[in-house]
């Protein structure tokens, strides 16, 4: 067996190399543990047989390995607008706006300042309108609602701006899970509806090394519970929360998210569960989390390739450049983010539209990464190879030195065959010249304020608002 | 002597504790005196330490094992040193806010302080407003230090210096705080003294503050 893993050679999704991932993991599991601070959580690992001490609790590997049989292979989140459901079979991978920054760049004034209510309100409505950006987030904290009310504030102001699936974090308490099923059951016509047909998903952050956030854990009890899809987001990072060599950051990774998946399955046998993962590496010079440094890559388009090995939907954090500002970092980091992670068939990247390492937000970001993550959707989608395709004797027909610009097989051909952008620029120099040279990060700027003065999302009927304001004043208290 | 004392400074460079603390010990029963060990020997190093990180030379992970074995030779010194000499550079009460379980770049700032000379008390996570208040109580120390992940945690941070304020305690130290929420504007809206974007920048505020 090698003792170094390729990128390449974790296309094969059999490889040996995540078997020996697994199997480190299992170690863990079974003789380091995994702390676990909710009191519930160890209940019921406990009762399952596991081995708690304190908050440590032991897995047994049969435990696991059952679990990881219950998780089921695929399902869809669907869209309240009906038009844009995602398939999450391992088949394409759809791209997420990123969450959680807690500071947004103002769009008009260019200043810093901490994130609102209204940023995520017009990030959904800008995602809702570009066909790239598949599902919306709470793209920063509305730090302007109460505490109390925050989680169900944020998902109404994402369900109200656009009618795509909608995925949530940072949901920290049982009661703040609770709220968002009603809100969105509110919408779909009931708790059982809803169960029939989540228009909503969630992922909860596990605190690396080795342990599950106490909120977090009972809130994702609380989803599979009624049938939301749930996914467990490690992030840990290398020389600081796992140990600095990358293989060790894997089995770490792995061995968080397989233990959260075996305790929601043991709660409630055959959730929905997505095996997920954001891990990162430390910029040696300070310390600084880094999503977009090669070897972060590499990680994340492993968790990918994890995911396949168990066979479970997947959230991949990509993006989250470490950029400041839009431009040619935030444009070569997050492309190579895309890329390889998408080959090795994430079902969800998560995602796009942050820079400063998912601190930050402008509404620029968003379009020039939709860009990029049409561009490799494009690459990676199948290719017509049939034999009309060939058009061989057309080729004949024409002959050396012809040209098929005006033939009526381009035009039939034509809008299927090739795409166009959003917003890369391909004109000749005079005409760019002449249509004022505006750079990229200007045509995005000009994009978002098109879409902000135009677009509407599909429309809630208005006792459906009205249901939803009151569970929103409810949950405020 | 003087090749020991360089030894010394050679080896806290190195990260190597045991070669320290056996040098720091041979030079004492060798009759040296304790501030001068301090000074050519470990302070020496030290710096080099810090000019070499600054020049990007040496990482953050070798700082902090540097300083591990710093420690390792100030331990023996500590109760040899004359009052003036003693590098106590202050205590510090440091933990995460009520309802907050996240601890990394608290950590970090722990290490770095550490290395910096600071005493630290942790008071580790989801710390009550009423503990720091008590920690602040029974150490005395010169500065306290908050940290929060979560928007829904930082308002913590204000319920803690008013507590600290309510206790008659506010001026007895100084207050900062960090985060990836946090800010500037925020940190000072809240009464804190001061505010830092990463672990080094903390180090250069507490000596600042504490001067």
């Amino acid at each position: 067996m090698n003792s170094t893993l390729k990128l390449v050679d974790g296309l094969c999704t059999d490889h040996e190399m995540f078997k020996q991932v697994h199997v480190h993991s299992l170690d863990l599991l079974e003789n380091c543990g995994i702390r676990f601070h909710s009191e519930k959580a160890r209940q019921i690992l406990s009762d399952a047989g596991a081995k708690v001490s304190g908050e440590i609790v032991k897995i047994p590997g049969h435990l696991v390995e059952a679990a990881l049989k219950k998780a089921p292979n695929t399902f869809s989140i669907y869209s309240r607008d009906g038009k844009h459901d995602v398939v999450l079979d391992g088949q394409q991978t759809y791209y997420s706006q990123d969450g959680c920054a807690a500071h947004t760049l103002d769009f008009e004034t260019g200043q810093r300042r901490g994130s609102t209510r209204a940023d995520i309100e017009k990030m959904a409505l800008i995602s809702d309108s570009l066909d790239a950006i598949d599902i919306i987030t709470p793209t920063v904290s509305a730090a302007d609602t109460t505490v109390a009310g925050r989680a169900i504030e944020e998902l109404e102001a994402c369900f109200l701006n656009t009618g795509k699936p909608v995925v949530t974090e940072s949901v920290t308490s049982a009661r703040d899970a609770r709220a968002q099923v009603e809100l969105a059951a509110a919408i779909v016509g009931g708790e059982e509806a809803l169960r029939q047909r989540p228009i909503f998903f969630n992922f909860v952050c596990t605190i690396s090394p080795l342990t599950q956030d106490a909120g977090g854990i009972e809130a994702a009890l609380e989803f599979a519970a009624a049938g939301v899809p749930v996914g467990f987001y490690p992030m840990a990072t290398t020389g600081v929360t796992s140990p600095v060599t990358l293989a060790s950051n894997l089995a770490m990774d792995n061995a968080e998210v397989i233990s959260a998946v075996t305790l929601m399955q043991i709660a409630s046998p055959g959730a929905k569960v997505l095996y997920c993962g954001g891990p990162a590496t430390i910029d040696l010079r300070t310390g600084a989390y880094t999503a977009t440094s090669p070897e972060a890559i590499w990680l994340r388009t492993m968790v990918a390739h994890m995911s396949n090995f168990y066979n479970i939907p997947s959230i991949v954090g990509a993006g989250a450049t470490s950029a400041k500002t839009p431009g040619a970092q935030s444009a070569w980091e997050n492309t190579l983010s895309y890329l390889p992670t998408s080959q090795a068939g994430a079902d969800v990247l998560f995602g796009a539209g942050l820079l400063d390492g998912s601190n930050l937000l402008t509404y620029e970001q968003i379009v020039l990464d939709a860009e990029v993550a049409a561009m490799v959707k494009r690459l990676l989608a199948p290719v017509d190879f049939s034999p009309e395709a060939f058009s061989v004797e057309l080729m004949k027909e024409i002959g050396p030195g012809g040209v098929y610009l005006d033939q009526k097989h381009t035009v039939k051909n034509m809008r299927k065959a090739l795409s166009l952008p959003l917003l890369s620029d391909r004109d000749s120099y005079d005409e760019w010249y002449k249509k004022g040279h505006v750079g990229s990060v200007a045509a995005a700027r000009a994009k978002v304020k098109e879409i902000l003065a135009s677009h509407q999302p599909a429309p809630l009927p208005d006792d459906v608002r009205k249901s939803m304001r009151e569970l929103v004043a409810a949950y405020s208290k | 002597m003087t090749g020991d004392l360089s030894q010394i400074a050679s080896s806290l460079y190195e990260g190597d504790e045991e070669s320290v603390s056996d040098l720091v010990q041979k030079l004492l029963n060798g009759g040296a005196a304790a501030d001068q060990i301090l000074q050519e020997g470990l302070i020496a190093g030290m710096d080099r330490v810090g000019k070499d990180f600054k020049d990007g030379v040496l990482f953050v992970p070798e700082v902090l094992v540097a300083a591990r074995a710093m420690h390792a030779g100030m331990d023996i010194l500590r109760p040899l040193l004359t009052q003036s000499s003693a590098r106590n550079v202050g205590k510090c009460v440091i933990g995460t806010v009520k309802g907050d379980l996240h601890d990394i770049g608290k950590n970090l700032v722990k290490m770095m302080l550490e290395g910096a000379g600071f005493e630290i008390i942790d008071l580790g996570t989801d710390v009550d407003p009423q503990a720091f208040v008590e920690a602040v109580r029974e150490h005395k120390p010169k500065l306290v230090g908050m940290s929060a992940l979560l928007t829904t945690t930082m308002q913590n941070m204000k319920a803690t210096i008013d507590e600290i304020g309510e206790a008659g305690l506010r001026d007895s130290t100084k207050i900062i705080l960090g985060g990836a929420p946090v800010t500037e504007d925020y940190a000072m809206k809240c009464g804190a003294d001061g505010y830092a974007s990463n672990a080094a920048a903390a180090v250069d505020l507490a000596r600042a503050l504490t001067a």
